[in-house]
């Protein structure tokens, strides 16, 4: 995501929307709502809580907006709430069994690489998110707001609110279990 | 740097977390090891192979109207949504769970100590202050004044340890009892208020006499039975930390009854019978080699108990326990001083090489203490001292499982939490060793 401009115009929306603009309430959810999905999906484990999680944060941040204070960057107060949502979801939502089908999987296109190529690779992606899918919640969320979502150590412990250590940590253990599970083989050539 | 070394460091070194010496370090490896090499393209590729499955494009295109959908359904509800929120990290996340866990768990404790470590018991007769309501009911749990602060390990407590009790019984009465989250002033008044993940323990420990340490030992069913018709509200609630013999000497204090209490306190610490008084059977211990005692034994159990407290306490709690003080101080300090002198030497030892910066050294000495000496005292303050050994080698992972260990045998406990405060400036290496205590 793009960063000064972006972040401003997210504190802005916000303060508009606290004021009753519900169009720019719509711009936030639409801007936001695929990286809160990720983070929900990353501790709930399955897309029915992630879903509800997901729901549940965009009403939170409907309800806090009066209170928002617009100096405050916007982006983390989000990814707080939605960890907490996502942690509440979790905890009363369903089985929580994570499941990954491989149809929802995005498959990136190289446009280089053949049909064989492709398949192979998006084969691949199956293997490692449906290992990402069963790792325990607190080492899954981590490596998806790292690898997937970018964030930094930081950002993450922020979120999370545990340590940086704490955060490199499970990476590490995220990532000695992610290639127990899939056999430390990198593709070729990555 | 060996390859032993750098495995653990490749994860933060793909993020580019590493503090600029050890990634120096890590990169001179990396052009000697191809085996570290080799792991390191395994870690990227993991990282550009994770995904999150996406739920396609139809639920884009109905997510806002849902939000809104949502968002409506929220207004028009007569009662709003609680929703919990921290606002100070993750201590305060872990509490709603950690408080009633342990409240549960310590009644639980409680139970059992009952029923397998008196079988008999009853709870005394009231005193002759026979217009006192609810004394009888208070007794028990007078009566089951925390035990000794030596007291090993509960028998069948993994949680709500023993640890809580010294800490239970010593503190002033204004603070809540070690046993008790230090996160929850006001203990088992907060559990009482409406936390919604602490109510049912907390409606239970609230029917307990409040004031007790609803996830110490203390606060179990001793505290249940003696709770049966809880004191007045008023002096409970001044007392919702102090343990139940503080909260019981303080409402007989206004009661203007100092002396009946006093003398049922010190009976129950010391086994003595005071005159007029019906016999009774000494108090079971919650320490469990205290428990195992006879009562006969229960004088000497007692004192450590009473003398401690009346060390402890700087309010000035002794005068609970005037006559016995000096012999129960002698006592208490032998009994803590032996709950920590099997481990004395080598947790000082420990102590001295971190601060000498030997943390590996350090470490070995440390664990060794652990081993020789099982009190939860030293247990507990040691598993914290361990785990910053830990993070001061850079060994997070390790100190994770330190912690969590702790955390599971002493929920609540003071001493963890501090350090986990702590912890990011100690792994960042911005306060030195020790960590403040």
């Amino acid at each position: 995501m793009e960063t000064g401009l972006g972040e401003e115009r997210d504190e802005r929306l916000a303060g508009r929307a606290a004021k009753g603009d519900r169009q720019a309430f719509d711009a936030l959810v639409a801007r936001h709502r695929a990286a809160v999905y990720r983070l929900c999906w990353s501790l709930t484990g399955n897309h029915a809580d992630a879903d509800d999680a997901a729901q549940e944060t965009f009403v939170r941040v409907y309800r806090a907006l009066p209170s928002y204070d617009p100096e405050r960057p916007f982006r983390p107060w989000l990814r707080k709430i939605a960890w907490n949502c996502a942690l509440s979801v979790g905890r009363n939502g369903r089985s929580g069994v994570p499941t990954v089908s491989g149809e929802e999987l995005p498959d990136p296109v190289d446009p280089a690489d053949g049909p064989e190529e492709i398949a192979a690779a998006g084969e691949e992606r199956r293997r490692v998110a449906k290992a990402v899918a069963a790792l325990p919640a607190e080492l899954r969320a981590v490596i998806v707001l790292r690898a997937v979502e970018g964030l930094s150590y930081a950002e993450i412990a922020e979120t999370a609110g545990i340590p940086a250590g704490t955060v490199m940590s499970r990476l590490s253990r995220a990532r000695e279990r992610l290639l127990a599970a899939l056999g430390a083989r990198p593709r070729g050539g990555a | 740097m060996d390859c032993r070394e750098a495995k653990p460091m490749l994860s933060a070194y793909l993020d580019g977390e590493l503090p600029g010496a050890d990634r120096a370090r890590v990169e001179s490896h990396l052009r000697t090891c191809p085996a570290c090499s080799e792991q390191l393209d395994a870690l990227k590729w993991i990282d550009e192979a994770a995904a999150v499955p996406d739920p396609g494009a139809e639920y884009w295109e109905n997510f806002n109207r849902r939000v809104g959908e949502r968002i409506r359904r929220e207004e028009a509800r007569p009662e709003p949504v609680v929703v919990p929120l921290p606002r100070k990290g993750w201590v305060r996340r872990q509490i709603r769970y950690l408080v009633p866990a342990a409240a549960v768990a310590a009644m639980v404790v409680g139970i059992v100590r009952q029923i397998g470590v008196a079988p008999d018991f009853r709870p005394p007769a009231p005193p002759q202050t026979a217009a006192h309501p609810g004394s009888a009911e208070r007794r028990p749990a007078d009566a089951q004044v925390p035990g000794a602060p030596a007291g090993g390990p509960a028998p069948a407590a993994p949680v709500a340890a023993p640890p809580s009790q010294p800490g239970v019984k010593a503190e002033p009465p204004a603070a809540p009892p070690k046993g008790r989250s230090p996160a929850v002033p006001g203990g088992s008044s907060r559990i009482d208020a409406d936390e919604a993940p602490g109510r049912p323990a907390g409606a239970t420990a609230g029917k307990m006499e409040r004031g007790t340490a609803p996830d110490s030992p203390a606060g179990g069913a001793d505290t249940h039975r003696g709770a049966a018709s809880a004191p007045p509200p008023s002096a409970e609630k001044k007392t919702a930390g102090p343990p139940p013999a503080r909260a019981e000497f303080v409402a007989r204090e206004r009661a203007g009854r100092p002396e009946p209490e006093k003398e049922t306190v010190e009976r129950a610490l010391d086994g003595r019978r005071s005159p007029g008084m019906p016999a009774e059977p000494a108090p079971p211990s919650f320490g469990n080699t205290a428990a195992a005692r006879s009562p006969e034994q229960a004088a000497t159990r007692t004192e450590p108990r009473e003398g401690s407290r009346s060390r402890k306490d700087e309010t000035g709690r002794a005068a609970v326990a005037p006559a016995n003080e000096s012999a129960g101080e002698r006592t208490a300090g032998k009994s803590m001083e032996d709950a920590s002198r099997p481990g004395a030497l080598p947790c000082r030892e420990a102590r001295d090489l971190a601060a000498r910066g030997l943390f590996k050294e350090a470490e070995s000495a440390q664990r060794a203490c652990l081993a020789r000496d099982d009190s939860p005292a030293v247990q507990e303050a040691g598993l914290a001292l361990l785990a910053e050994l830990l993070d001061r080698q850079r060994r997070f992972a390790d100190a994770d499982a330190v912690l969590e260990e702790a955390g599971n045998r002493f929920p609540g406990s003071r001493a963890l939490e501090l350090y986990r405060r702590q912890r990011a400036q100690v792994q960042s290496g911005r306060i030195p060793f020790p960590s403040p205590r």
